[in-house]
């Protein structure tokens, strides 16, 4: 699969079988017609994909590590998600490879291997690594020291090894071909990337140019005096215009930070910083006693220094200052903003949108900018279509099929109110101001429906996107919390069809008829409350076996949830609609 | 104060630059680098971070990723902050800062 044009369409019947699986056959053309209604937009970030980049070559290189090295019957076992080496393993690495991403991944050639090449120079360095691998395969396990080495390399020993070197390097040099041969599969994706950069960078560079025009005319003479080039040194040295520079710290907003101590020491501390800074590219030095503001008699010190006539002439007016900070912010976006609009995917979907507001436009962009993966509201012929808005990461190595399917998840169950059991004029949650009260009972539950799905296509041997060797297995922790997904699982396991009902109606009736609302209503709030718990490290502590409040909360959920089990027991038997 | 480390997580990923120590700790992999490097990062990362709010929120999505900037410094006090599907304006120019960074050291 091209991840830089993922064919979504092309994925959906795969989509809509591995749900119909999760949710039962009676749901099918339901998911056919949900899933086919929503428009996929996939959007690419130059540096995401460049991280995901390095994370496939860093695959490959071990993949080629442990091909090496089980060549001469030094069984690594394969690594899983990347982690987990045991001593033996990393002393075989060490020894021949001193670090395993070097050799292929880096692709030095300062590697223990290459100080044995022929020509090779003895000095310091490559003695070390010879006597690197030298003990690593002696058979006696008796390290050699550097004096002792120099008289070992006359030995009959060292020739007999000496001469297995040779067949490793031959068998290393053919290995390193091969991953070479393999680099060039990623030509495209990083010709892409290079040229994204470069549009990026050309397209700020050419902001900061129009900047430093526009304000030439407007600023103090000292500093007009110096030319255009140089004063785009001064005011952005290595940054760009999406920076701040010494000008925006003389605005009326930061300027009355410091007048009335509104700003943090810190804050203050850095304002004045930029304001020695830039009177130093002038020629002159704020005196150091007046770079400590701490209370008003300091302020008005500074700013009495900063009146004084000499000074006064080469720093920018606070109405100038407004004027350049407002400016820049207006060139800075109009350039994000082209850099995005630009974009084939970004073009394509506006011209099959023409209804598309400007205001809407900006909004993309700026979710464009965050990376954001979510489902947007979106209309077509009057009716609300689930969006989903897609891209690569740098959360998703490993996670491609897993976060398409999650949000799947979501579009399955979309309605114009919500969706699942999230509404869109949900109050937001007593425990953490950040999310709605429904959106992690969601969550959890669009999660547990997501891994079983993928599952169910993985044991049939369909990958998605990614193939099975990059997949991430364990999931129970992506996105929400193991221990969420467990306290919900017990409502799954008796009442399935309910939740899977309520779930892809966006009614929670389905469920509560059953259960009853006081019930559902407790549980929310208790997975809320764990949720929130998980966010202040409860499962390290858990792991670390510490017993502090935090850990105790927990318990305490776990208890109410017992309760609410037992308690919808209760109301099942008495008043609930029977299965 | 001076800074001693400063953690970026989003979502499951998590990056760690060690100023005391002059590394970085990335999806497994720990890079060395150079102290003039690690001042000219700061640098930036304190011009892109100065007029950060401490939260950013929009409930309005469905779904959400969530991130976190914490700056430790010295004396052990820190500085936090947080977002949940809304960042600051200019939260690309870090992302592009770390990413090179990232560059750099590999």
């Amino acid at each position: 699969m091209d991840i830089l044009n993922i064919d979504f369409k092309s994925l959906i019947p795969t989509l809509v079988q591995a749900y119909t699986k999760v949710y039962g056959d009676e749901y099918q053309d339901l998911i056919e017609e949900k899933i086919n209604k929503a428009y996929f937009f996939e959007y690419n970030n130059y540096l995401s994909l460049n991280n995901y980049v390095f994370n496939l070559k860093k695959v490959m290189a071990r993949k080629y590590v442990i091909r090496f090295l089980k060549m001469f019957n030094i069984d690594i076992p394969p690594f899983s998600d990347y982690y987990s080496l045991n001593e033996d393993d990393i002393k075989a690495i060490k020894g021949i490879f001193n670090n395993a991403l070097d050799a292929f991944l880096f692709l030095r050639n300062d590697i223990p291997l290459d100080a044995f090449k022929k020509g090779v120079e003895l000095n310091d360095k490559t003695i070390n690594l010879r006597l690197q691998l030298i003990n690593y395969l002696k058979s006696d396990n008796k390290e050699l020291t550097k004096e002792e080495f120099l008289e070992f390399m006359n030995s009959s020993e060292y020739a007999s090894l000496v001469k297995k070197i040779n067949e490793f390097y031959q068998v290393y040099q053919s290995l390193l071909k091969e991953y070479q041969e393999w680099l060039k599969s990623l030509e495209k994706i990083e010709k892409y990337i290079k040229s994204e950069n470069k549009r990026m960078n050309d397209i700020l560079a050419q902001a900061t140019d129009e900047y430093v025009e526009k304000i030439m005319f407007l600023l103090p003479e000292a500093l007009k005096q110096k030319g255009k080039d140089e004063v785009k040194n001064i005011l952005f040295d290595e940054t760009d215009i999406s920076y701040d520079c010494d000008l925006d710290f003389f605005k009326s907003e930061t300027l009355e930070e410091v007048r009335t101590l509104s700003a943090s020491e810190d804050s203050i501390e850095y304002i004045l910083l930029n304001h020695y800074h830039y009177l130093l590219s002038l020629g002159v030095e704020i005196p150091e006693e007046l770079l400590t503001i701490k209370n008003l008699d300091d302020v008005n010190r500074y700013f009495a220094f900063l009146d004084r006539e000499d000074i006064k002439k080469l720093i920018p007016s606070e109405e100038n200052a407004n004027y350049f900070s407002f400016l820049k912010g207006v060139l800075n976006k109009e350039a994000f903003n082209k850099f995005y609009l630009n974009k084939p995917e970004v073009k394509k979907y506006i011209k099959q949108n023409r209804k598309v507001t400007e205001v809407e436009i900006n909004y993309l962009c700026k979710l464009l900018k965050s990376e954001d993966i979510c489902v947007l509201y979106g209309s077509e012929d009057g009716k609300t279509i689930p969006i989903l808005l897609y891209t690569i990461n740098n959360n998703s190595f490993g996670v491609l099929s897993y976060t398409l399917l999650h949000e799947v998840g979501h579009i399955i169950d979309f309605s114009p109110y919500g969706s699942g059991f999230d509404y869109n004029d949900s109050p937001v949650s007593s425990y953490n101001k950040a999310f709605r009260r429904y959106e992690k009972f969601n969550e959890t539950f669009n999660d547990i429906f997501c891994i079983e799905a993928l599952n169910y296509l993985q044991e049939n041997g369909i990958f998605l996107i990614e193939p099975e060797d990059l997949a991430i297995k364990d999931l129970s922790n992506r996105n929400s919390s193991h221990l969420t997904k467990k306290i919900l699982y017990p409502l799954i396991a008796k009442y399935r069809e309910q939740v899977v009902k309520a779930k892809i109606t966006n009614n929670k009736i389905e469920l509560t008829n059953y259960i009853g609302e006081d019930n559902y209503e407790n549980l929310v709030d208790c997975l809320n409350k764990i949720d929130d718990l998980t966010r202040k490290g409860l499962e390290s502590r858990l792991n670390r076996g510490i017993n502090d409040e935090i850990v105790k909360e927990y318990y305490e959920a776990l208890d109410d949830v017992k309760q609410i089990y037992a308690n919808i027991d209760i109301y099942y038997n008495s008043k609930g609609v029977k299965k | 104060m001076e800074v001693k480390e400063i953690v970026f997580t989003k979502n499951n990923d998590k990056l760690i630059i060690d100023f005391l120590n002059k590394k970085i700790f990335y999806q497994d992999i720990i890079y060395n680098i150079k102290e003039d490097l690690l001042k000219k990062y700061l640098k930036k990362f304190m011009n892109i971070t100065f007029n950060w709010q401490e939260e950013y929120i929009n409930n309005t999505l469905l779904d959400g990723q969530s991130w976190e900037v914490i700056i430790l410094y010295n004396d052990n006090s820190f500085k936090k902050y947080k977002g949940h599907n809304l960042t600051p304006d200019n939260f690309e120019v870090l992302k592009r800062l770390n990413d090179n960074l990232l560059q750099e050291v590999r």
